[in-house]
């Protein structure tokens, strides 16, 4: 496709239908907790775009993040979002190798200046002039500095681009760091998780698709819509919490009747992220529901923080004498519950929604 | 239609107002079930409460979706798969038909283009 073309021209050429993109603006909205309402000015924006150049950068990284964002959904509708940018360098996925790779960032950075985004995966080691990591004899922050310069925005995909990650986990041997700590004068995005969940990358991208600009973030620089509330303030098991009901090994009785997970180390009441609305695999399940507490891995510094077994109150459970309170109030506190998380999603919607319509004013 | 569950009554509260809203201005309005913290019993308590309607509507676009009238009218339960067979959306919508199945201006136009390139063909031979 020619970058002139916009979207929606190429999708017809495909023969991709306006009720499939429909369909994937629903799915969108969905995941940017924007109203449904919503799915068909989405489309309609979308449809308008011009292609979205995206350079993406690997450091001290797994791999993991980009195996979850490329395998997820890969036949599904969320790869449409691979028909709205062109991946003009990816070192894992692209045929080029060598300074052939090197030659195409070059020219691609050249050609796109001021609008390529920029993704990386992984952290950035700083210590002894970043010899940790040397790509074609060249540092890692010298490509970042370089890059982030000509990048319309950065987005730091995975804890370790965010945050620096288990490269970071003491004693930190390479002086890892996460991008936002290290770039300046760009908007950073942070999209972490361990791996992040692949929703929240297309709903940002589909974000600066529409809106022509990067969601509202939070004071850890992550997408407001997704990381807003809680696991905790999101889970389905949070009335056993409520009412005192807690599981105290993996295959008690409590266990097996879903009760919450606290006391086995559970870190969704300090951790912020989607996995309880928007869940896993296609939307199959998320740790929680599949019996194993969050491990809190969207968080900085998530892997310093103590056994993953442990529970927040330091394996005593919960201030006991709140929770008697609470069971005392039943169900009706666990609804109340999930009404407030319902409320704090609901103010990011309406923040969205006022921001959309001043985007329609504008225009 | 009634349901001990606080959080179910209020959905119901919520259809309701949409319904009103339907009657009183045509407007329609949805619910998006996802990214609501249900455990999938609810979900499942949901969906039989709200029971089975007189249409199904399949639709096939970049992988399936199931589009079902409820026991109440104007009520629908919308699910999109992905070709993978994932779920990536499941709605309430409250209209008389649900946005995504009428033909839309455009692709009538299209349409039309189709057929009269045909007669024009017919004409010429
Ligand atoms: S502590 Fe964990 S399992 Fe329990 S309600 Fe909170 S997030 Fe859910
Ligand atoms: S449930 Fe917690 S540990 Fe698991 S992926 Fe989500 S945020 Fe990370």
């Amino acid at each position: 496709m020619s970058q002139k073309d916009t979207l929606g021209q190429e999708l017809s050429r495909r023969g991709i239908s306006r009720r499939a993109l429909l369909k994937f603006a629903a799915a969108a909205a969905t995941s940017l907790a924007l109203p449904p309402s919503f799915a068909p000015a989405i489309a309609e924006e979308l449809s308008k775009a011009r292609r979205q150049s995206l350079i993406w950068l690997s450091f001290q990284d797994c791999t993991g993040c980009l195996e979850a964002l490329t395998r997820s959904e890969a036949p599904g509708i969320e790869r449409l979002i691979f028909d709205f940018v062109s991946l003009d360098y990816q070192e894992t996925l692209m045929a080029a190798a060598g300074t052939a790779a090197e030659d195409v960032l070059k020219a691609v950075a050249q050609e796109n200046r001021g609008n390529y985004l920029l993704a990386v995966d992984g952290s950035v080691p700083v210590a002894d002039n970043g010899v940790y990591s040397m790509i074609g004899g060249r540092s890692p922050m010298a490509i970042l500095s370089e890059l982030a310069e000509g990048a319309a925005a950065v987005l730091a995909i995975g804890t370790c681009a965010a945050y620096g990650g288990i490269p970071k986990a003491a004693p930190n041997p390479t002086g890892a760091a996460g991008i936002g700590a290290l770039v300046g004068g760009k908007p950073v995005v942070n999209i972490p998780g361990c791996p992040p969940i692949p929703e929240v990358l297309t709903g940002v991208l589909v974000n600066f698709l529409t809106f022509g600009k990067l969601p509202d973030l939070d004071a850890q620089g992550r997408p407001l819509a997704y990381f807003g509330t809680t696991i905790h303030d999101q889970c389905y098991r949070r009335p056993y919490y409520d009412q005192g009901k807690f599981a105290k090994s993996f295959d008690d009785a409590g266990a097996r009747q879903g009760w919450c997970l606290f006391e086995l180390g559970c870190k969704g009441p300090t951790t912020h992220n989607a996995c309880a609305s928007l869940k896993w695999n296609g939307g199959t399940s998320f740790p929680i529901q599949s019996g194993h507490g969050c491990l809190g891995c969207s968080e900085p510094d998530f892997w310093d923080k103590g056994s993953f077994y442990t529970s927040l109150s330091g394996g005593e459970g919960p201030p006991w004498g709140a929770v008697a309170g609470a069971a005392a109030g039943g169900v009706a506190i666990g609804g109340a519950a999930a009404f407030a998380a319902r409320r704090a999603r609901a103010s990011v919607e309406r923040q969205l929604a006022q921001e959309w319509k001043a985007q329609e004013d504008e225009a | 239609m009634q349901s001990d569950d606080p959080f179910l009554q209020a959905l119901l509260a919520e259809l309701r107002m949409l319904l009103a809203q339907l009657l009183e201005s045509g407007e329609s309005g949805q619910i998006d079930l996802l990214r609501l913290p249900m455990a999938p019993a609810q979900t499942e308590a949901l969906r039989a409460l709200l029971g089975q309607g007189e249409i199904v509507i399949t639709l096939e676009a970049e992988g399936p979706s199931r589009i079902e009238e409820t026991r109440l009218s104007g009520v629908w339960w919308v699910e999109h798969h992905d070709r993978a067979g994932h779920l990536v959306a499941r709605l309430l919508e409250v209209a008389a038909v649900p946005e995504i199945v009428p033909a839309a201006a455009p692709d009538i136009g299209a349409s039309l283009g189709v057929l009269s390139g045909e007669d024009a063909g017919k004409a010429e031979t």
